[in-house]
């Protein structure tokens, strides 16, 4: 009974014991070595084929609702959409067609051209009244959401990169033409660094995207800027791709 | 007896043979870090963490009921499981588990007479402290007596303390019982640092669809919003005394700070300076004070002013990201987050603003800087040694420079928080899963991780005395 009694208990031992090694011997996350932030987009060396995705959602809208058109694309060192001009490789633009569209992503590279289309169905809205506010006239909200564009930027970094410079410098000249327009630049951030400093960045991005306007001639009483830090990512992917769409200085009408 | 000395003799020897059979082994999986293991013995810098910690024996309290009295089963559940858990999540004891008790479980100090110690002090228990005590029920109250008694036979006095609450027959009453005897025992023999039974963990949650602030006991009961501005609310400071809460909010439009009483729930005048942006507020230990962060031009900067934001004085002059001040407890000084060298840096200054130096040297980004009770430890999120975002909690010794690794590499691990007794961090983690950010705690030597919440996403923790 005692031997018996013994047996037993060892044998739990035992156990025990291969759970303590097979958790001793588990292996340990190696620590990553400590990367540089990822490049910028740069052109490929390789010339391949662009790649190119378009859509919208909704893809269908009532008229004077927007609809909302995301784009990615590899392989391309110059991206337009047809009606809203050059855009970045990647991104996403609120879209008001009064009527059906199909937009037209033509992405151009080293390696060729590659398109892709999405299509916004627009219907009239049910019975008389409209979804329109009454005190804007539509057509400035088309004209804002087609021709005034994000821009981007690098990891941790506030400065204005060179390959926004001409979207910049487009969204000044919109503005220039449209001086009773009144906007809000929001700095957003990916999602890497803490809520409060991303609060700050966000708000350097915004300050960086109002002085270079100021620059251009745009008056700093037409701008107010509002960080969002991390708090409205556009995606939530882990990848360089999103992140980069997520460290953005994105322009909103003023109302 | 005999039957008993067997299985430890058995014990024994299988242990042995274990520790022989691990000794042998090849080292494979060295870790490759050149920073201390989360070995107390090896860290060099004062965690309030005994090396030797008393090993406690807490009995089951006894329950009584009265005629005609609410049935007592329920409260002394709730009261044994809570002063359970505060006793062995102190970082103060070896808890001896119950099932090496001896049989005869005393309830009364009288039923522990000097001979019946001895069983309590020898193997299996081998226990230098024991507490225990009644849960009775008279109608609709409840009283509780606690005894702690010193076992060892070295003290002429084993009684250490006899503690007697009466309350409302309501598990809630029998926590806040157990957390208030719990505290008892831990000031008397954790060096006079008193427990945190009662202290309380601000937070941001997004649980209803908004980030709100919202409120919980230190071990995670009782969470209840605080904010209801169905808007953006962020990051939560609560004042030494716990009588006010800041925070930043959405609400107006634009990013302002505000200030809440919460003795009255009012909110209380708050200036902000920024014509966009006013975040981070810290208050001062004396509560006079906010420092807070706010872009008057292109840079955020960080500020010293009033408690309602009156007379505000800048303190950083610097391009880029000024930000995250928190204020040492003892000596004023302000330690921040400035991009001023690139990126993200963890820096010192004065309460003036002179005298600045980075603390963190060599690589990564560091950000969410808090100082400890007692005002010699440092405590922040690192991301040295790690990808960008995949931050772990770090400890300074800010006199003598020495730095230990509390975590490693489970996810991002930020927004450090010191408890009040400085012997526990609460901390924001996603080491469930990337898009799955919690509330967590550890004792100040990087062990216990508890998870404090599971519901929506919960964010930037700050603990409070109360």
């Amino acid at each position: 009974m005692r031997s018996r009694y013994a047996r037993l208990f060892a044998t739990c031992l035992l156990g025990l014991m291969v759970a303590f090694f097979a958790a001793a011997c588990k292996p340990k996350p190696k620590p990553k070595v400590d990367t540089t932030p990822p490049p910028v987009t740069q052109p490929q060396e390789a010339p391949a084929k662009p790649t190119a995705r378009l859509s919208a959602n909704p893809p269908s809208i009532e008229r004077g609702q927007a609809s909302t058109l995301e784009w990615s694309t590899t392989g391309a060192t110059s991206v337009t959409i047809e009606t809203l001009g050059n855009v970045a490789v990647s991104g996403t633009q609120q879209v008001r067609p009064t009527q059906s569209t199909t937009y037209r992503l033509t992405a151009t590279g080293p390696g060729g051209t590659e398109s892709a289309t999405a299509r916004v169905t627009v219907t009239n809205p049910q019975g008389p009244t409209t979804n329109v506010p009454p005190t804007r006239n539509p057509s400035e909200d088309d004209l804002f959401v087609q021709n005034v564009r994000t821009i981007y930027f690098d990891y941790d970094k506030y400065d204005v990169r060179d390959d926004q410079k001409a979207i910049l410098q487009g969204n000044a000249d919109f503005l220039r033409a449209h001086p009773n327009m009144k906007v809000v630049i929001e700095g957003h951030c990916d999602e890497r660094g803490s809520e409060e400093y991303n609060l700050g960045l966000g708000d350097r991005r915004a300050n960086a995207v109002k002085e270079a306007l100021g620059a251009l001639g745009i008056s700093g009483d037409r701008i107010r800027t509002l960080s969002y830090g991390k708090e409205r990512p556009v995606c939530t992917d882990e990848n360089e791709e999103c992140w980069q769409r997520n460290r953005r200085g994105q322009f909103q009408l003023d109302r | 007896m005999n039957h008993r000395n067997s299985k430890i003799a058995c014990c024994v020897a299988l242990c042995l043979c274990a520790a022989l059979l691990l000794t042998s082994l090849p080292v494979q999986q060295q870790p490759p870090q050149d920073l201390p293991r989360l070995n107390r013995h090896d860290i060099d810098i004062p965690i309030l963490l005994p090396l030797d910690p008393i090993k406690m024996a807490v009995a089951d309290f006894k329950q009584f009921q009265e005629k005609d009295s609410a049935s007592p089963e329920a409260l002394t559940k709730v009261f044994n499981d809570t002063l359970w858990a505060d006793l062995a999540s102190s970082g103060v004891f070896n808890m001896v588990s119950k099932s090496f008790y001896p049989k005869a479980v005393p309830g009364r100090a009288e039923e522990l007479p000097v001979p019946a110690m001895a069983a309590w002090a020898q193997p299996p228990a081998s226990a230098e402290a024991l507490v225990f005590g009644t849960v009775s029920t008279k109608g609709d109250r409840m009283e509780v007596s606690g005894f702690l008694f010193d076992v060892t036979g070295h003290s002429t006095q084993p009684q250490q303390l006899g503690k007697h609450y009466a309350d409302e027959a309501l598990p809630e009453a029998s926590r806040v019982i157990a957390h208030r005897f719990a505290n008892e025992i831990i000031g008397l023999l954790g060096g006079g640092v008193q427990g945190i039974g009662e202290s309380r963990i601000y937070f941001v949650s997004n649980r209803t669809g908004n980030k709100e602030v919202w409120v919980m006991d230190y071990d995670g009961a009782n969470q209840h919003r605080i904010t209801r501005y169905n808007n953006l609310t962020l990051g939560p400071a609560v004042s030494a005394d716990g009588s006010k809460l800041a925070y930043t909010s959405y609400f107006s439009g634009n990013t302002e700070i505000y200030v809440l009483s919460l003795e009255s729930g009012r909110q209380l005048t708050f200036h902000n300076l920024g014509p966009h942006l006013n975040t981070a507020p810290y208050f001062s230990p004396d509560g006079n004070h906010i420092a807070f962060s706010a872009s008057r031009g292109p840079d955020s900067e960080i500020y010293l002013g009033d408690s309602t934001g009156a007379n505000p004085v800048q303190l950083t002059r610097e391009r880029g990201v000024n930000i995250s001040p928190s204020i040492n407890p003892k000596d004023n000084r302000i330690a921040f987050v400035s991009s001023r060298s690139g990126n993200a840096q963890v820096y010192v200054m004065d309460s003036n603003g002179g005298n600045v130096h980075r603390v963190s040297g060599g690589g990564g980004e560091a950000v969410t800087p808090a100082w400890s009770p007692n005002g010699q430890l440092l405590a922040f999120a690192w991301t040295r040694g790690y990808a960008p975002g995949n931050y772990n909690i770090f400890v300074m010794d800010i006199t003598r420079g020495n730095l230990v690794q509390l975590t490693y590499g489970a996810g991002a691990n930020e927004h450090p928080s010191w408890s009040p007794d400085g012997r526990h961090l609460v901390f924001e983690s996603n080491r469930g899963g990337r898009k799955n950010r919690q509330v967590y705690t550890m004792l100040a030597d990087g062990t216990q991780v508890k998870a404090l919440t599971s519901a929506g996403e919960n964010f930037t923790p700050v603990w409070s005395v109360r």
